[in-house]
Order: structure tokens, then C-alpha cells, then sequence
């Protein structure tokens, strides 16, 4: 992820995260089965929150008021920002590979 | 669940205690998810900076440079890569030579060779971690990680070791008097390092014979050296903040 530098191997479930929280807050556990739905993988609890650490450490997202022992985070301006920004580019990028194939004939 | 959540450091359990256990009731961990866990709890505590912003942040190092518990981490990860050396060396291809068949080790050398950088690296901040006045500990570690790296590179050369180890005993038996090392790290340093000693002895004197598993034995016991040293490391400071914080007239009891 071009905006997320030092992410590791956090920076693809973040951006996960980020993506799974564009239609609004979510706690963990929602996190976690939305981004299996999305990813078609499961995503780990370490992993979950070592990613929501760094992507709360740098403003993407905020934590809300917890309810019921579950706190649930909400994307940031900067946070929307950077993912659309990272959808783009993918956009960018797929659109530039479909139009190659187109051209090779494959 | 609770000592799952117990691998993590105290202030990240304070901020995501409550909500990672709540995660885990919801749905509870299989091996993959534990594994998951561990691999994170250990992410956490190599990297104490990835909190979220208007948290409390803890004191910096006071050099700047990474913090003692990171690098005593790493320390005694150096017991890890000789374990692995281990393996990859009664694991490796025979071979048929003038006086007989015999199983070539050398593909275990690198573990070796990171093992020993990593006990240099150890040797010497705890050099760095001695009062001023320590200075034959200082150049006992200096000596001793120079040699150790040596040898990991040579190492049929048992003389290097010899010295190095010699190294080793002088800068613990200084660690320990000047309080910067507690009773248990030194133990652990210096009865693997006695150990290890025995193994070397007997082997010289041809108490095992041409077995290989001498050598194996002999590095197995070493292991924990790197343990105690890395607690040792990562326990320093917070020792000799206590020690003058209550000034002791003798050595550690």
C-alpha cells in the first residue's frame, strides 16, 4: 500500500479493514467476518489487531465507545482518503491489464 | 484465552484487553488463530510504537537506539537458530572421504554464524550496560564477541572458542558482581557455558569416541546462554535503574 509505509505484512489486511469499514463502523468481530467475506480468507485475531493498532496509531480509522466489551472503529477523513486513493490505483491498474489482454488477443 | 492475552505487553492488554477477549469468546481460537495470536503478541512487543495517537507513549530509549527488550528478543532468538543448526547438520548428505563415511554439516554454518553475531551483539551491550569502572568486563565482552564470530565461521577451530568462552566467564562474573546481571541470568550464562565445558572436555580427552553426538549435545546445552543473556540485556537497565535508586554497599544478594 503506496500511502501505508512500514505496514509489513499488516498492510494488506488494513487496507481490508479500511475497506470493510467504508460502509460504516464495525467492532472486531464484524471486521473480521466481513473481511473474510470480502477477502475469501480468514483473517487471524493477531493479525486483526496488530493491523487496527497501526491503523489507528496514523488516523485512518477511530475507535467509538465501546458497547458490550466490543468497541467499534469508524474510518477517518484521512482513512477515506487513503483508501480511495488505493481503490484507484487498483482501478488504474486493472484497467491497464484488461486493455494489454484486449490487445494480445488473449 | 486470558494467557493467550497475557503474551501481549501490559499497556496494549490496558487499551485492547477487553475488546480482543470479547473477539475470542465470539469466536474462539483454533490452532491457526493461537498461532496467529502469538506471531501478533510478538509484533506488539517489537513494536510498543504502533499505538493509537493520544495514547501515552512510553519513555523512549535513552540512547535513541532500539530498546533493550527488542534486542534481548532478538538475543534469544539466537538459542532458536542454533537449535535449527542442529537439525539441518544430523540432517545432512553423507559423505564417503578417506577415512570414512561421515555426515557433512556444513549447510548448518550460517545458523551458526547468526547465532554467534547475535551473542556478539548481546556480549557487547552488556558492555555498554557496565558501570564505567568495569573495564576488564568491557574488554572481556569485546574479546569474547570477536572470537565467538570467529569461530562460528571456523568452526573445528575449538581454540577460538576456548577464548571466547574464557571471555564470556570474565564479563559475566563482572555483570554479576556490578549488579548489571541478576542471579538467574547468570546462572544460565555461565552453567551452559560450565556445561558446554564438560562436553568439550570429554570429547578431547575421547570420552564419546568419534560420535557426532557429542557435538550436538555439546551446542544444545549452550542454548540456553542466549536465553540468560537476552533477559540479562533486557533487564539491565530497569536493574541499575533500582540499584541507584538504592545504593547497595556489596554485590547483588
Amino acid at each position: 500500500m503506496a500511502d501505508m509505509p512500514e505496514f509489513g505484512r499488516f498492510a494488506e489486511p488494513s487496507l481490508y479493514i479500511l475497506f470493510s469499514l467504508s460502509d460504516g463502523p464495525k467492532h472486531g468481530y464484524a471486521i473480521m467476518t466481513d473481511v473474510e467475506t470480502i477477502s475469501g480468507s480468514p483473517l487471524g485475531p493477531g493479525t486483526l489487531y496488530g493491523a487496527l493498532a497501526r491503523l489507528e496509531s496514523r488516523g485512518f480509522i477511530e475507535a467509538l465507545e465501546p458497547v458490550d466489551r466490543r468497541r467499534p472503529y469508524r474510518l477517518t477523513a484521512l482513512g477515506a482518503t487513503t483508501l480511495r486513493a488505493q481503490l484507484e490505483q487498483m482501478r488504474g491498474l486493472a484497467q491497464t491489464g484488461l486493455a494489454r489482454l484486449g490487445e494480445s488477443g488473449r | 484465552m486470558t494467557a493467550l492475552l497475557r503474551l501481549y505487553p501490559r499497556d496494549w492488554r490496558e487499551r485492547y484487553g477487553d475488546e480482543f477477549l470479547a473477539l475470542l469468546e465470539s469466536k474462539p481460537p483454533d490452532l491457526l488463530d493461537r498461532v496467529d495470536i502469538v506471531r501478533g503478541a510478538v509484533d506488539a512487543r517489537l513494536h510498543p510504537q504502533e499505538r493509537p495517537a493520544g495514547e501515552p507513549e512510553p519513555p523512549p530509549p535513552a540512547d535513541g537506539r532500539v530498546s533493550d527488550r527488542g534486542l534481548g528478543l532478538a538475543i534469544a532468538f539466537g538459542a532458536a537458530l542454533v537449535v535449527v543448526a542442529m537439525v539441518v547438520a544430523i540432517n545432512g548428505p553423507m559423505v564417503v572421504g578417506e577415512g570414512g563415511s561421515y555426515r557433512d554439516g556444513g549447510a548448518a554454518i550460517p545458523f551458526l554464524l547468526g547465532a554467534a553475531l547475535l551473542l556478539a551483539v548481546g556480549l557487547v551491550r552488556t558492555a555498554t550496560q557496565l558501570p564505567s569502572a568495569a573495564e576488564g568486563g568491557r574488554a572481556a565482552a569485546v574479546l569474547a564477541a570477536v572470537f565467538a564470530v570467529w569461530w562460528s565461521a571456523m568452526i573445528w577451530i575449538f581454540l577460538l572458542w576456548i577464548v571466547a568462552s574464557f571471555g564470556i566467564l570474565a564479563l559475566g562474573v563482572s555483570a554479576y558482581r556490578t549488579g548489571t546481571w541478576g542471579r538467574a541470568d547468570a546462572t544460565l550464562v555461565l552453567g551452559a557455558l560450565g556445561a558446554s565445558w564438560l562436553i568439550g572436555a570429554g570429547a578431547l580427552l575421547g570420552a564419546f569416541g568419534a560420535s557426532p553426538d557429542a557435538y550436538v549435545v555439546f551446542f544444545l546445552l549452550l542454548t540456553p546462554m542466549w536465553l540468560g543473556l537476552g533477559h540479562a540485556v533486557a533487564k539491565a537497565r530497569s536493574r541499575t535503574m533500582r540499584r541507584q535508586a538504592v545504593p547497595v554497599e556489596s554485590g547483588p544478594r
